[in-house]
C-alpha cells in the first residue's frame, strides 16, 4: 500500500505506457492521425463512441453477428427443407403391417379381389376370351403361369361344360406398402359341370392369399395363393 | 475520392456510411430468413404432427392383428386334458358377449372336451384387417390345424377355419368381443 501510494502516476501497472487516462466525454488524442495525416484531426468525439464503433457505421460485431444469424438462418432452413421433403413411408414389418392411408389400402384390397374374382370364375362357352380377359390384371410374369395352368386344362373344362363362379365373401388386408399389397380373401366357389353325362354341382369355400403390385395400370395381381 | 453510387460525386462515402447499408441489407435479409424459418417451422410441427398420428394408425394394425392372432390361436388350440386353462386362455382375451358366453359356459365346455376327449391344434395362416378405427376392429383370420375327438376316433384329421373377429380396445388392450365362423 505504501509503495502503491508513492509511485508515480502514469507509470503504474494499469497505465504502462504512461498515456493520459481515458474518461468519457473527454477528447482523445489521436497520435497516428496526428502524425501522418494531412487532414485537419477530426472533430472530437466521445471516448465511448469512438471504441463501439472503430470504423463508423454499426461496427464491425453487428455485421458479424448478422452474418453469423444469417448463417444459422440457413441451417435452420435447409433442415426444415429436408425434413419437409423426406420420404416418410415406413417400410412394412409386423409392427407395422400397413404403411399406406385408407384410400390406397382400401383400392388395393377392392382391386384384389374384384380380379381374383373374375380371374377365378370362368364358363366354358367363352374360355378363350376369359383367360385373355383374366390375363389383363396380372403381371406378364403371373399371367405366363396362369396361361399354361389355363391351357392344360382347357380341354377337360370345355369337355365337361364346366362352369365356374367364385364369389369373395370377405375381404382383409394382411400388409401393404405403396408398391405391393397382400389381401386375404375369404372365397366361396360354385361349380357346376357334366361328368360321364350327367350335371353336377358342388360347393367349397377355401381362402386366398393375393399379392397385388403397382405399376402404370393401376394394382395388377402378381400371385394367388389358395388353401 | 470514393463516390457514392448514382450520386453526383459531392457525396464521399465513408467507410461507415457501407458499413450501415450493409448491415441493413444483412438484416433485412435476416429478417426474410426468419420468416422463413417460422413459416418452415409451422410446417415442419404440422408435418411432425401428421407423421406421428399416421405412425399411430399404422401401428394400431400391428397392434390389432397380433390381439386377432393370439385370441384366435387361443380359440384352436384346445386340450381337454388341460381344458380349463384352455377356457382361461381365450377367455383373458375376450370382452363383452363373448367373454361372458365363455364365463358362464366354461364349467360346460371343460365337462363336454373332457367327455368328447378333444384336442384341437393349429396356427394361424394369414390374418387381414377389414376396418379399424381407434378403439373398434374387425378381422379375418385364416386357420390351419388339425383335431381329434372320439368322433374322429381320436385320429388327427385336418380342420380350417375361416373366422372373423370383432375387437375392441378396453384399457389399451384389444379385446375379441366376438369371434364367428365364416361360411
Amino acid at each position: 500500500m505504501v509503495e502503491s501510494s508513492n509511485r508515480p502516476r502514469g507509470l503504474g501497472s494499469r497505465n504502462p505506457t504512461g498515456r493520459p487516462r481515458k474518461i468519457a466525454g473527454q477528447t482523445v488524442p489521436v497520435e497516428k492521425s496526428v502524425e501522418e495525416s494531412v487532414e485537419p484531426p477530426a472533430p472530437p468525439e466521445p471516448r465511448d463512441s469512438v471504441e463501439e464503433q472503430p470504423s463508423g457505421g454499426g461496427g464491425r460485431g453487428t455485421t458479424v453477428a448478422l452474418l453469423v444469424a444469417i448463417a444459422l438462418l440457413l441451417a435452420v432452413g435447409g433442415l426444415e427443407i429436408w425434413y419437409l421433403n423426406r420420404d416418410p413411408t415406413a417400410t412394412v414389418s409386423e409392427a407395422r403391417p400397413v404403411v399406406v392411408g385408407d384410400a390406397t389400402r382400401g383400392e388395393a384390397v377392392d382391386t384384389a379381389a374384384r380380379s381374383t374374382e373374375e380371374i377365378l370364375s370362368t364358363t366354358y362357352q367363352d374360355y378363350d376370351d376369359q383367360v385373355e380377359q383374366a390375363a389383363a390384371k396380372m403381371t406378364d410374369a403371373f399371367a405366363e403361369q396362369y396361361q399354361q395352368t389355363s391351357d392344360g386344362i382347357r380341354d377337360r373344362f370345355i369337355a365337361q361344360k364346366t362352369r365356374l363362379q367364385v364369389k369373395a365373401v370377405g375381404q382383409s388386408v394382411v400388409q401393404a406398402s405403396p408398391s405391393q399389397v397382400q389381401a386375404l380373401l375369404f372365397l366361396n366357389q360354385y361349380v357346376q359341370k357334366e361328368v360321364d353325362g350327367e350335371p353336377t354341382t358342388d360347393f367349397a369355400q377355401y381362402r386366398a392369399l393375393v399379392t397385388v403390385v403397382h405399376t402404370d395400370h393401376g394394382w395388377l395381381v402378381s400371385d394367388i395363393d389358395t388353401q | 475520392m470514393e463516390v457514392a453510387a448514382g450520386g453526383s460525386g459531392d457525396e464521399p462515402v465513408t467507410p461507415g456510411g457501407t458499413r450501415v447499408r450493409l448491415d441493413i441489407g444483412l438484416f433485412v435479409l435476416a429478417l426474410l430468413l426468419a420468416c422463413g424459418c417460422v413459416f418452415g417451422g409451422v410446417l415442419v410441427v404440422q408435418q411432425h404432427r401428421d407423421d406421428e398420428r399416421t405412425e399411430a394408425e399404422q401401428e394400431r394394425y400391428g397392434d390389432v392383428l397380433a390381439a386377432a392372432r393370439h385370441e384366435v390361436e387361443a380359440f384352436i388350440n384346445i386340450d381337454y386334458r388341460d381344458a380349463q386353462e384352455s377356457i382361461d386362455a381365450v377367455a383373458s382375451g375376450a370382452t363383452g358377449d363373448f367373454r361372458k358366453q365363455y364365463d358362464s359356459s366354461s364349467a360346460g365346455v371343460v365337462k363336454l372336451l373332457r367327455r368328447e376327449q378333444s384336442v384341437m391344434d393349429g396356427e394361424v395362416l394369414w390374418a387381414g384387417v377389414v376396418n379399424v378405427d381407434a378403439d373398434s376392429a374387425t378381422v379375418l383370420a385364416a386357420t390351419t390345424g388339425t383335431v381329434a375327438n372320439r368322433s374322429t376316433k381320436n385320429q388327427q384329421v385336418a380342420r380350417y377355419f375361416r373366422l372373423k373377429l370383432d375387437l375392441q380396445k378396453v384399457d389399451d388392450r384389444w379385446l375379441t368381443s366376438n369371434l364367428e365362423f365364416v361360411g
